[in-house]
């Protein structure tokens, strides 16, 4: 009897113990998998240490001016939404461990006493067919934490995106401001000159008046302006994940550059679905669904099966051991709960799939659509800053020949700096665009691959 | 000099095509298959139409020439042929290209090559054929003005005659009964057709050449043009704010002078057919007006003045014998009229200090040099122009021409009667400028 308890604690040890990842294995390997798609390396903040090491990195990247790549970084690695899905990791390789497991033995020991005679007995039960069902189980359980990981990195580079796009948002709202401001000095001069013209008695006090009005105006615009940089900036920091003295970052100044036209690419839609993580992360579910169907079928009866080793002594008597088998009878519970239930999470995760498909199809679609217009409009907003810059030359012009006065010559300038303004959102939109596109192909680099 | 004056005159013909591309920014659509290559302006200059003074002298056959020829400024006379004595003229009215002053060139409607177009001179009594060619985009007739002539050759469209179609030639033929200073121009489209600068003066020597006789015999149209800045085109629907008054579609300085020799008796033959009345002042000498589009007047009913208004659709003849020798100012007496382009919204800055805005504006437009303008008047403007500061495309400063003090401050309506004690006969060649006796020009204090 002693032999046979020993060696099943020795298979129940040897099957859950082995060949396990741990938790950092499996988020190395994620952080390869959305390294190669631009997110570079990632950290998981467990102790105290990793801890201090982000703030004084975020502390360091936050002390030059914020460029994109920065923000993303500071995301990436500070992002505390994004630590918390971390965690999943933690959790599928958990249930993984516990899948590897055996359920423990139960051992049973009964005493009686009567008629002189004492009876003592032990019993050990065992649901012997978990050794059968152990690798089964594993296997589930990995196919669980792959599509976690696959779901971890699509939160990855979904963080990613939004990093990049409230960064742009950010940038172009104060970019704003400073444009604004010279057509705000320039409102500035109009209402000067109005009126010491006025004082000169050149000028009627209605038209000063109208004249102090756009004045007023672009004061309102330059503090709507001044807010929607708040706000923007505010969205920015939550991603960051920065509060505090970290809030008075400044920003970068490098220009805003349109950049390259989006490729034409007949291929979009395949190499979305090739290199989507929630898609593969769907994958994994219906293979999970399926091979959890699939042990169902096969455990439906023979689940609670159960070996019993006893051993029996009463007084006098030499001892007996026996064996034994409890088999369910399958009168009531033939499984067939179970098992349709794994049918339809099985049929529900192959309906997931496709719908998710048709709808990464149509989302890269209208990704690279977005990203193809918003790069036209940013464009032609570049004529549009070359002829406003002409409408400006000229009107020099006029006003050098008293053609024109002082404040066509203003008025053009203004309309020259909101081209300007308009342009740089259009490139903001663009940008934005191709981060959503990027995003939707599954990452760096896929837009322009055939 | 003469000879010169010449081969100039036959070069009148050999236009030059000049193309003025459009800034590079200017590009055309991509979508627009016409435009392909950018906005291009074809334009016909003439060349050097500044040195072309009356030939009249030389290309008028000897036959049937018992006159003095009048001289045109900055044009010239029309020449004819005899035929079986008659004097037969080729008139053609056509699109032309006018040098309004050196830097500006206008898209003109004219005759014979310029606007406006040559003067037709003859004698009374004379039978003259005109023969008219249609060149133009739309049909025109041309009217005699001021002519006694048959009511079917007065050239009023629909009233007296078909109009003459593009590419129809009609001919007008009459015999020249009055002597005097008379015009022709189109009675079609007449709104449009004036506009673009179609008319010429028509002079009449009388029968015994000793009458009415000058030593120096000169003529002109007064016409208005509304040419925007930086355009070429006249626009032909305004009606008073025009901004180029030309004397025979030239503006000063870009005007022949009127050079005459102490002791000659002047005449100054001027048309008004732009669409307001004209005060045209000279200064220096008093004179007489001796003749109207309706003929000479008598002796006895001249009167002195030193301006005589010249009405809408007026001649005005009118003769003085110069005696006072120097440069002396010629021009219109509405000062708007002897200035260039303006823009008559500028806001009024007389009085408005601006200096100490100018680096906050400048700080606006980094790439230009901002002047502030206006405070102490527009003066400045011709400091501007002597700076050679940039204007719109073809676009004439609002007031240039140096004199020898210093900037004259006039454009439009502006030019000089020279008088000369040394000038020759018949020399119309322009002297310099003057060269004051001593002690003979106001002097600061
Ligand atoms: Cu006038």
């Amino acid at each position: 009897m002693r032999k046979v308890v020993v060696f099943s604690f020795a298979a129940a040890v040897l099957f859950s113990g082995c060949s396990t990842l741990s938790q950092s294995d499996v988020f190395d390997s994620m952080n390869q998998m959305t390294s190669s798609k631009g997110s570079g390396e990632l950290t998981w903040i467990k102790s105290a240490k990793e801890e201090e090491a982000v703030r004084s990195e975020v502390e360091r990247l936050l002390k030059e001016p914020l460029s994109e790549e920065n923000a993303v970084r500071i995301t990436l690695i500070n992002n505390r939404a994004l630590q918390q899905t971390y965690e999943q990791i933690g959790i599928s390789q958990s249930d993984l461990v516990q899948a590897g497991l055996m359920s423990n033995p139960l051992l049973g020991y009964s005493i009686g006493r009567g008629g002189g005679i004492r009876q003592s007995g032990v019993t050990l039960e065992l649901a012997f067919l978990d050794l059968l069902w152990i690798p089964l189980r594993r296997e589930l359980g990995g196919l669980a934490l792959e599509e976690t990981k696959l779901s971890v990195g699509d939160t990855v580079l979904q963080t990613l995106r939004d990093a990049k796009k409230r960064y742009i948002d950010a940038r172009v709202a104060e970019e704003s401001v400073r444009l604004n401001d010279d057509v705000l000095k320039s409102h500035e001069v109009s209402l000067q000159l109005a009126t010491r013209q006025y004082t000169a008695g050149n000028l009627s006090k209605r038209d000063v008046l109208k004249i102090q009005d756009e004045y007023a105006h672009a004061r309102l615009e330059s503090i709507r302006l001044n807010r929607e940089s708040a706000i923007a900036r505010e969205a920015l920091n939550k991603l960051l994940g920065i509060y505090g003295g970290q809030t008075y970052y400044t920003l970068s100044k490098e220009p805003l550059s349109l950049g390259n036209q989006p490729r034409e690419n007949g291929a979009l839609e395949r190499i979305a679905l090739k290199h989507r993580l929630d898609f593969a992360s769907a994958q994994k579910r219906v293979e999970y669904a399926a091979k959890e169907a699939g042990y169902s079928k096969k455990t439906a009866l023979l689940d609670e099966v159960t070996v019993e080793l006893g051993s029996e002594k009463s007084t006098g008597e030499s001892r007996i051991n026996s064996i034994g088998v409890k088999i369910p009878i399958p009168i009531f519970d033939m499984g067939q709960g179970r098992l349709s239930r794994t049918q339809s999470l099985y049929n529900q995760s192959v309906q997931n799939l496709v719908s998710l498909a048709v709808n990464i199809r149509s989302e890269v679609r209208e990704a690279y659509a977005t990203a193809r217009y918003n790069y036209d409009m940013a464009s032609e907003y570049q004529n549009s800053i070359a002829i406003n810059r002409d409408i400006l030359e000229q009107t020099q012009l006029y006003y050098n020949g008293m053609l024109d006065g002082i404040y066509e010559l203003l008025g053009d300038q203004r309309r020259y700096r909101d081209t300007k303004i308009e342009s740089l959102k259009a490139i903001g939109e663009y940008q934005k665009a191709q981060a959503d596109l990027i995003y939707t192909l599954g990452g760096e680099n896929n837009a322009t691959q055939r | 000099m003469q000879h010169k004056d010449r081969r100039e005159f036959l070069g009148l013909g050999a236009a030059l095509i000049a193309s003025a591309a459009l800034s590079s920014n200017l590009k055309a659509s991509e979508h627009d298959h016409t435009a392909h290559g950018g906005i291009k302006r074809q334009l016909t200059f003439v060349n050097n139409p500044k040195r072309v003074l009356s030939p009249a002298t030389i290309i008028t056959p000897p036959e049937g020439k018992n006159y003095n020829p009048v001289v045109t400024l900055n044009g010239w006379s029309l020449p004819y042929e005899m035929k079986e004595g008659v004097k037969e003229f080729h008139i053609i009215a056509e699109p032309v290209v006018r040098e309004f002053a050196p830097g500006m060139v206008v898209n003109c409607w004219g005759y014979n090559g310029t606007s406006p177009g040559p003067t037709i001179e003859a004698v009374e009594g004379d039978r003259v054929r005109l023969i008219v060619t249609n060149k133009l985009p739309e049909h025109t007739t041309i009217h005699w003005h001021g002519l006694i002539l048959p009511n079917g050759m007065d050239g009023v469209g629909g009233l007296t005659q078909s109009a003459i179609a593009t590419g129809e030639t009609y001919v007008y033929e009459f015999t020249l009964r009055q002597s005097g200073t008379f015009m022709y121009h189109p009675h079609a489209d007449e709104m449009v057709q004036m506009a673009m600068g179609m008319m010429g003066m028509f002079i009449i020597h009388p029968k015994k050449p000793q009458e009415h006789r000058v030593d120096r015999d000169f003529c002109f149209l007064l016409s208005s043009y509304d040419v925007a800045p930086g355009t070429y085109t006249p626009n032909p629907s305004t009606m008073t704010e025009f901004n180029l008054w030309s004397f025979n579609s030239r503006v000063f300085p870009g005007i022949d002078s009127m050079n005459v020799r102490v002791g000659d008796r002047v005449r100054i033959r001027v048309g008004n057919l732009t669409m307001t009345n004209h005060p045209i002042h000279m200064h220096g000498h008093p004179f007489e007006v001796t003749c109207t589009d309706g003929g000479w007047v008598p002796k006895n009913a001249r009167w002195p003045e030193v301006t005589i208004d010249i009405g809408v659709g007026q001649v005005r003849a009118f003769e003085f014998v110069a005696t006072q020798e120097g440069d002396w100012s010629f021009h219109c007496h509405k000062s708007h009229h002897t200035m260039g382009p303006m823009g008559h919204s500028v806001p009024n800055m007389l009085g408005v200090k601006q200096d100490d805005l100018t680096e906050k504006i400048s700080d606006l437009m980094p790439e230009y040099m901002y002047m502030p303008m206006g405070k102490n008047g527009m003066a400045e403007m011709q400091d501007m122009a002597d700076m050679g500061m940039a204007l719109p495309e073809n676009t004439l400063p609002m007031m240039s021409g140096q004199g020898p003090f210093g900037p004259i401050e006039m454009g439009g309506m502006f030019t000089l009667v020279k008088v000369r004690a040394n000038q020759p006969k018949r020399d119309y060649s322009d002297p310099g400028w003057y060269n004051h006796p001593q002690g003979s020009v106001a002097r600061k204090l």
